[in-house]
């Protein structure tokens, strides 16, 4: 099971910006209705449109904006998107699973506490891509070498027990807080 | 169609697309327009010629009322992360008419106390996507940090979805999973 980003940002923007102007335009709309003063300037709004021809520069710099923005949203709608949940191998023992997957920022959680395990790991961050991981750790030890090679042991063996349908590249830094002399 | 997988995925790229179409479509009109391309109207006409027809609060509002719940529904429907879930019924084929229903929610309530029996399993959310005759399953699994996913993924296998086939009396679930690490644990120090 590979999915792929909700896409939740734009559209939360877009459907405020629709529900904004909905009630924008509603309340003025009413108001007008009731012989209020409208929330939105209607007649300021009117007059400046029958002031503005179609070949003023307004018009265009108008269009263009709506353009730029709607381009926007075009690319959101077809961009595919960061993959969010890495797929698992179809097992032939399990046929009933059909699609499974590690979720990404768990699969990351997971990970770095293994690399945290490690005795003379301070502080760790693991980042996972859909093919490449990557552990970052802190220690205060000056030498980082024999550290590295036992974080990335730590964190290969549990990838392998993960059951990823593609094994992600692991890529270990330590850095060492202790100043060089 | 197809039940969203991944909701809202394929509704937001849905409208996102479509808004962006309209917002295309709207510039090149007034492009057109504004540089004579378009002869719909006279470059030098007012873009808003005369004055407004008495009526235009009255469409104003139903409009402004209808894109303004669009908006709000489209909002709501962000919250939806899950497929939603469905109830089991099958009909009687015996003399007697009649069917019989189980809520999802009891299904799941169940699947998710088998699963919640492995020790590796934090908790479990489970939605029976699909009713009868052909039931599918949707199941996202806490597992500890320290689990085994491997024993964890075999534990629904074969002991939880075996026993969701016998009480449903179908030959096969279908089953697409979720692998999450839930609540956090504070790791033992190994060398």
């Amino acid at each position: 099971m590979t999915r792929r980003s909700r896409r939740t940002l734009p559209a939360t923007l877009v459907a405020l910006v629709l529900l904004a102007a909905g009630a924008l335009v509603a309340t003025s709309a009413v108001q007008v209705l009731l012989g209020r003063t409208p929330l939105l300037a209607v007649d300021a709004v009117t007059e400046a449109l029958a002031r503005t021809t179609w070949q003023a520069p307004a018009v265009l710099v108008a269009a263009g904006v709506a353009a730029a923005l709607g381009l926007v949203l075009l690319v959101a709608a077809l961009w595919p998107g960061r993959t969010h949940v890495l797929p698992l191998v179809a097992d032939p023992a399990l046929p009933e699973i059909v699609a499974g997957g590690w979720h990404r920022h768990d699969l990351a959680a997971r990970l770095r506490r293994r690399a945290l395990a490690v005795e003379g790991v301070e502080g760790a961050t693991a980042r996972v891509r859909r093919r490449r991981v990557r552990v970052t750790t802190r220690t205060h030890r000056a030498a980082t070498g024999a550290l590295r090679e036992a974080v990335a042991t730590a964190v290969r063996a549990d990838l392998d027990t993960l059951g990823l349908a593609r094994r992600p590249r692991l890529r270990v830094t330590v850095t060492s807080r202790r100043k060089e002399r | 169609m197809a039940r969203a997988t991944n909701p809202p995925a394929r509704l937001n790229r849905a409208l996102l697309g479509v808004s962006g179409l309209v917002l295309l479509a709207a510039a090149a009109l007034a492009a057109g327009i504004a540089i004579g391309r378009l002869p719909l109207v006279a470059g030098d006409a007012p873009v808003l010629g005369g004055a407004l027809p008495s009526w235009w609060p009255w469409a104003a509002t139903v409009g402004a009322v209808v894109v303004g719940l669009a908006g709000l529904r489209w909002l709501l429907a962000q919250t939806h992360r899950r497929p939603v879930g469905d109830t089991w019924t099958v009909t009687a084929d015996g003399p007697l008419p009649g069917s019989t229903s189980v809520a999802g929610g009891v299904t799941e309530a169940a699947v998710r106390a088998d699963l919640t029996d492995h020790a590796g399993v934090a908790d479990a959310r489970v939605r029976l996507t699909d009713g009868a005759p052909r039931p599918t399953l949707y199941v996202e699994l806490d597992l500890d940090t320290e689990a085994d996913a491997r024993g964890a993924v075999e534990h629904l296998s074969l002991y939880a979805l075996p026993r969701l086939r016998q009480a449903l009396g179908v030959p096969a679930v279908p089953t697409r999973l979720l692998l999450r690490s839930g609540r956090a644990r504070t790791p033992d120090r190994v060398a």
